[in-house]
């Protein structure tokens, strides 16, 4: 392969692993199925013997063609993430377009550019692990691309140079054969090898924040699990329907038996008690009475006062799959918790959310579990929520209209809208709330396709919902019944989280996906009482849910394992990351040594102890491991030695059995030139064997005669191709201990 | 020997991108930015450390280049070799670094596309490995060309930073003046004049004219024994014939004159400088042409103390005759007397040529008479436009002198 068509070829693996990877962002696969096939006809129709191109004016047409469809699509619907999504269009059919033309090295370094920028366009949007692994493929092909532009570009510059001079010349020699090639791919590796460890090195120092601070820092983990820490109204219409396995959830009955809860379990980790009716949006506060509380593998109680284990109490285990957060998804009402790893939990008393604060470990929490009570006694929730929990706001809804809707609803429902007599305040929230959220399921259809919900200029996206459209998802729903309560006075809020509904009988357990991500609301019916309330249909969600499922989602686990591990300890890795990561290397390398000892101790002993050999065993591992170490160390020496004698012979570019034949056959010869160095003849490197033969005869004809012979069984193998036996062998080193035997030396080299 | 590096545009453009990326993985919480900004980062630094552990390991000699004409490829030879045991080095671009006084004198052309020529390239060079590879560097004007430093560029492997190695290597390389094609007729009349032709040598050879008688000596044909008249004691004889010699022209470049004495018509587009250096090409050529057509020339240079070089024929006595003019110091002042150093006694045709107006008391009776200022009308265009290059400053065209 010429260095054009190498350069070329590499250059379209580098296009199509950045439209892969874009394909990958945006979790659009048709990208990559429509593109990815476009490019690769593209190396048959332009880069065969009989090429086709496409003329420059149809390409700078079609150019042209794409930026005014760009232009018309970005001002008839102004929208920065629409703005995003046209600039990749655009970028990809150019780089199509580019693709089928006549190129030239400008050209190609516009696609080298043009590729760049999907990719950092990419970047921004996209942190799955199977983009990292893109990414770092991308990364890798990339640097042994640039290094062939070099090449490649070089020799067509000189070339070029050679004709515009006002003087004919020679013509270029430019060779760059199949060596050559090899001898890039080794530096390419090698400089590959030094951009990774440099940039791991940067990664690791590189200043942060911490990321991830639930409550703190408004979210991070925001599509990339389906789960919000804001709703927006307004402007994401996006809802999650990836099947990723963000955890998995086993409930656990007081009798300890693995069974599945009759109802969907909703899972808190958002509480959104503010709306913000200028944008639409409802956001959380920060957290006020939050404390901190260490938990090991035991249970840890949240509350002041012990479980009552006269009460049923359930236990919810968590097991991460994707999801790598400091968030910990929890029922309401949480009474302990326990992880496999010492941690620092946080919780805030008001809103009783959870949030991991750290540990000695790298990375976040991969696995906890809960005890949590169904229907908890007010004493357990003023145990955990404190003083608190008594605080009451009288909260109403910023938009009129809502109330009016709200009482419309109720009467529809013949639901009166007074209080009863004898009703207390809080049975009048539970029945006005239930009422409200059973006319939203009857009213309003559940949807995820918000094509049709276009956003009326001055009117509140809650309003347009309840009046105009009554369709939407889960987080119009909520907000609906949640703003609905609040304009009559009754106090709610609105939860993020996720719904386990999905129960695999074979592993008796919940699998929580992201397109399980859900909203709900909560109605205050109790001093320290919440009741959790899901307008949502259920019976809408369960049938999304199983006509989404696929044969994939049994063998999703092996990647999501892999996706935890990269959101874990790469994505996730912050300042907190950074302290324990210093913390391991500065300040306790010698406790980790000794903790490394142990470990390698103790799986010394896991093995022994599954072959059953006593002490006999550690003999038999002693034995194996010195030996590995002796093959080791041949196999170095072994190598240091074929290398050096196919030095010695001069070979140039020799096939894998060659070299084996010459490394073996011509021991001999390395030998002889050791020894006779040894006694001070040093042969030139540019010197024959003949010749080096001539000039030992001049200082030492015995020992020059005796290399004449070993010179002559030289020449017959390394270029006569033939093959010694054993009687060859024998002869050649019985020449060889004859040069060394032999008097003299002292030669000048 | 030194080192340098410079950061050229697409380095300056790649170190900006670098720091918008840093900013960028400073600003918002993710990840993958970082990352990407450290690829970036490590790149800049591998890009500094390799390219210059790889020039670092280079040794460069310049072959040697025996002279050049001007206004034809100067071909520079370079000796690379790669000192390292392990590594390659790759993308190396090698040319010239021209001296100050090199320019200044217009050894190169001012068009700044092809002030520098085209620099040599290599691909690859093996550890202990030694390549050839040539630069061509074209040279506009007869002289001394001063070549001082040889320059080894390498951008490998991403193309930021451009890693120089200067090698001191002075060489002196010789600037012929231009040579360029006559019209064949031009030259056949001049050399079958009266004074030109076919003579007869002083010397034995294959020609048709009675030379001498000698002895039979074994080998001699028998056609060439003297029968009329055998010896005494009848040993044979045999004839010998002369040697024919052929047609001969000495020409004569009148530089008698002081460049600032010159007259010529001032309204033309070329000074009298240039006048001289035309005159200088045009006897240059014609002795080129001569030896093409087999004839025996000899140059003499009016002005100067250089002594006449004979009349002699072949490619050394052309390049000798060559060498001669391209060493002409024209800011010199010019010998006075001229007329005794343009007569000659030899038998052959003379061309005088003259930078501007020509002057006959310049050369013997019935020379040749040729002005510089006419030296479109003696070309052979249709071979001109072929092989050979225009000479610089040339008008389009000239009224030209009188011609003799």
């Amino acid at each position: 392969m010429t260095l054009r068509r190498l350069f070329r070829f590499w250059l379209l693996v580098l296009i199509v692993l950045s439209v892969a990877a874009v394909s990958i962002a945006t979790i659009r696969l048709w990208i990559l199925m429509l593109v990815g096939p476009l490019l690769v006809a593209s190396w048959y129709v332009t880069e065969s013997h009989r090429g086709f191109q496409l003329p420059r004016f149809m390409v700078n047409l079609g150019a042209l063609l794409a930026l005014a469809f760009v232009i018309f699509s970005a001002f008839s619907n102004p929208d920065i993430g629409r703005a995003m999504e046209l600039l990749g269009i655009f970028v990809l059919v150019i780089l199509i377009l580019r693709q089928f033309q006549v190129r030239t090295l400008r050209e190609d370094a516009q696609q080298l550019i043009l590729s760049s920028i999907l990719v950092i366009s990419a970047m921004i949007q996209s942190d799955r692990f199977l983009f990292g692994i893109v990414l770092l493929a991308w990364v890798v092909v990339l640097i042994y691309v640039i290094m062939l532009y070099q090449l490649f570009a070089g020799v067509e510059k000189s070339r070029n140079a050679r004709r515009v001079g006002l003087v004919s010349t020679t013509p270029l020699d430019s060779r760059f054969g199949p060596l050559d090639a090899e001898k890039l791919r080794r530096t390419a590796l090698a400089s590959i090898t030094g951009i990774i460890l440099v940039s791991i090195v940067v990664f690791i120092f590189f200043p942060r924040q911490i990321l991830f601070r639930s409550g703190m820092s408004g979210g991070g983990i925001s599509g990339r699990s389906g789960f919000n820490e804001t709703v927006d109204l307004v402007s994401s219409t996006r809802i999650s329907s990836s099947r990723r396995e963000v955890f998995v959830l086993r409930w656990i009955d007081p009798g300890g038996i693995v069974t599945r809860w009759p109802k969907p379990i909703l899972l808190r980790g958002a509480v959104l008690s503010r709306y913000d009716a200028s944008l639409g949006r409802w956001m959380n506060a920060k957290w006020s009475r939050s404390s901190n509380v260490e938990t090991s593998s035991d249970f840890t109680q949240l509350g002041t006062t012990p479980i009552d284990e006269q009460r049923q109490t359930h236990t919810v285990e968590v097991q991460m799959r994707s999801l790598a957060s400091d968030v910990i998804f929890s029922p309401w009402g949480t009474l302990a918790i326990s992880t496999a790893t010492p941690r620092l939990v946080q919780i805030d008393r008001s809103t009783l959310l959870l949030a991991d604060a750290g540990s000695s470990d790298l990375g976040n929490y991969a696995s906890y579990s809960l005890r949590v009570q169904p229907f908890p006694q007010v004493k357990t929730l003023r145990s955990l929520q404190g003083e608190s929990g008594r605080e009451s706001r009288q909260i109403g809804f910023p938009i009129p209209a809502v109330r009016d809707i709200a009482l419309e609803a109720l009467e529809s429902m013949d639901v009166s809208s007074e209080v009863q007599q004898d009703e207390s305040k809080w049975a009048y929230n539970r029945r006005i709330a239930r009422a409200l959220a059973e006319w939203l399921e009857i009213e309003c259809a559940y949807t995820t396709d918000l094509r049709d919900f276009i956003q009326m200029p001055g009117e509140d996206p809650i309003v347009s919902f309840l009046t105009r459209y009554r369709f939407g998802h889960c987080e119009y729903f909520a907000s609906a019944l949640t703003s609905m309560c609040r304009s009559l006075g009754i106090q709610s809020r609105l939860i993020t989280g996720f719904v386990a509904m999905e129960y695999d009988e074979g592993t008796s357990s919940y699998v929580v996906r992201e397109s399980n991500a859900h909203a709900w609301t909560e109605v205050r019916t109790g001093q320290f009482q919440w009741e959790t309330l899901d307008p949502s249909p259920r019976t809408v969600l369960e049938e999304l849910q199983a006509s989404n499922s696929s044969w994939l989602d049994g063998w999703r686990w092996v990647y999501d394992s892999l996706d935890f591990f990269w959101n874990s300890n790469v994505i996730g890795f912050d300042q907190r990351s950074q302290q324990t990561l210093g913390d391991r290397f500065v300040g306790g390398w010698q406790q980790n040594l000794v903790d490394i000892r142990g470990e390698i101790g103790e799986r010394l002993a896991t093995i022994n102890r599954f072959f059953r050999l006593g002490v006999a065993g550690y003999v038999w591992m002693a034995s194996i491991l010195f030996l590995a170490l002796c093959f080791v160390v041949v196999y170095i020496l072994r190598n240091r030695k074929r290398r050096r004698i196919l030095a010695q012979i001069g070979c140039g570019p020799l096939t894998t059995s060659e070299r084996r034949r010459f490394s073996s056959d011509l021991a001999f010869w390395n030998d002889a030139l050791r020894i006779l160095r040894q006694k001070g003849f040093e042969k030139n490197p540019s010197e024959s064997p003949r010749g080096f033969a001539a000039r030992v005869s001049q200082v030492d004809a015995t020992t020059g005669v005796t290399l004449n012979l070993l010179v002559d069984a030289f020449y017959h193998i390394r270029f006569g191709g033939h093959r010694p036996d054993s009687s060859d062998r024998a002869h050649a080193m019985d020449l060889v201990r004859k040069i060394r035997s032999a008097g003299g030396g002292g030669g000048a080299s | 020997m030194t080192m340098r590096y410079h950061i050229n545009l697409s380095g300056t453009l790649f170190v900006v991108l670098t720091l918008l990326v840093g900013l960028a993985a400073a600003q918002r919480p993710n990840n993958l930015v970082v990352w990407g900004f450290g690829v970036l980062l490590a790149m800049i630094l591998v890009s500094g450390v390799v390219s210059a552990r790889m020039v670092r390991t280079l040794r460069v000699t310049r072959l040697e280049t025996r002279s050049a004409s001007s206004g034809s490829p100067l071909m520079v030879k370079y000796l690379v070799e790669n000192l390292s045991r392990k590594r390659s080095v790759f993308a190396l671009r090698l040319g010239e670094v021209l001296t100050s006084r090199s320019i200044k004198e217009r050894f190169v052309s001012p068009d700044s596309k092809s002030t520098s020529g085209s620099y040599g390239w290599l691909s690859r060079i093996g550890p202990g490995e030694s390549q050839v590879c040539d630069s061509v560097l074209p040279a506009f004007r007869r002289g001394v060309l001063q070549l001082e430093r040889v320059r080894v560029i390498t951008a490998f492997p991403f193309g930021f930073i451009d890693r120089r190695i200067d090698f001191d290597l002075d060489q002196e390389i010789l600037v012929q003046p231009t040579t360029h094609l006559l019209k064949s007729e031009l030259i056949h009349s001049v050399s079958q004049g009266e004074l030109g032709g076919i003579g007869i040598s002083a010397r034995p050879g294959p020609g048709e004219d009675f030379f001498s008688i000698r002895e039979f000596k074994p080998g001699d044909s028998i056609r060439k024994v003297f029968w009329k008249r055998p010896q005494a004691n009848d040993d044979l004889l045999v004839i010998q014939r002369s040697e024919s010699t052929p047609p001969r022209i000495r020409v004569i470049l009148d530089l008698s004159e002081q460049t600032s004495k010159l007259r010529f018509d001032a309204t033309r587009d070329f000074d009298a400088r240039q006048l001289e250096e035309r005159a200088i090409t045009m006897a240059a050529s014609l002795c080129a042409c001569a030896d093409k057509e087999g004839l025996e020339f000899g140059l003499t240079v009016l002005g100067f103390d250089d002594r006449p070089l004979p009349l002699r024929r072949g490619y050394w006595h052309l390049q000798r005759l060559l060498a001669g003019l391209a060493v002409l110091d024209l800011s010199l002042d010019r010998v006075a007397d001229a007329r005794e150093s343009s007569n000659t006694s030899e038998r052959c045709a003379v061309v005088v040529v003259h930078p501007a107006r020509i002057n006959p008391d310049h050369g013997p009776p019935q020379s040749w008479h040729w002005s510089a200022t006419r030296i479109e009308e003696f070309l052979d265009l249709d071979a001109t436009d072929d092989s050979h290059s225009e000479s610089p400053g040339s008008p389009a065209e000239d009224p030209g002198e009188v011609m003799a």
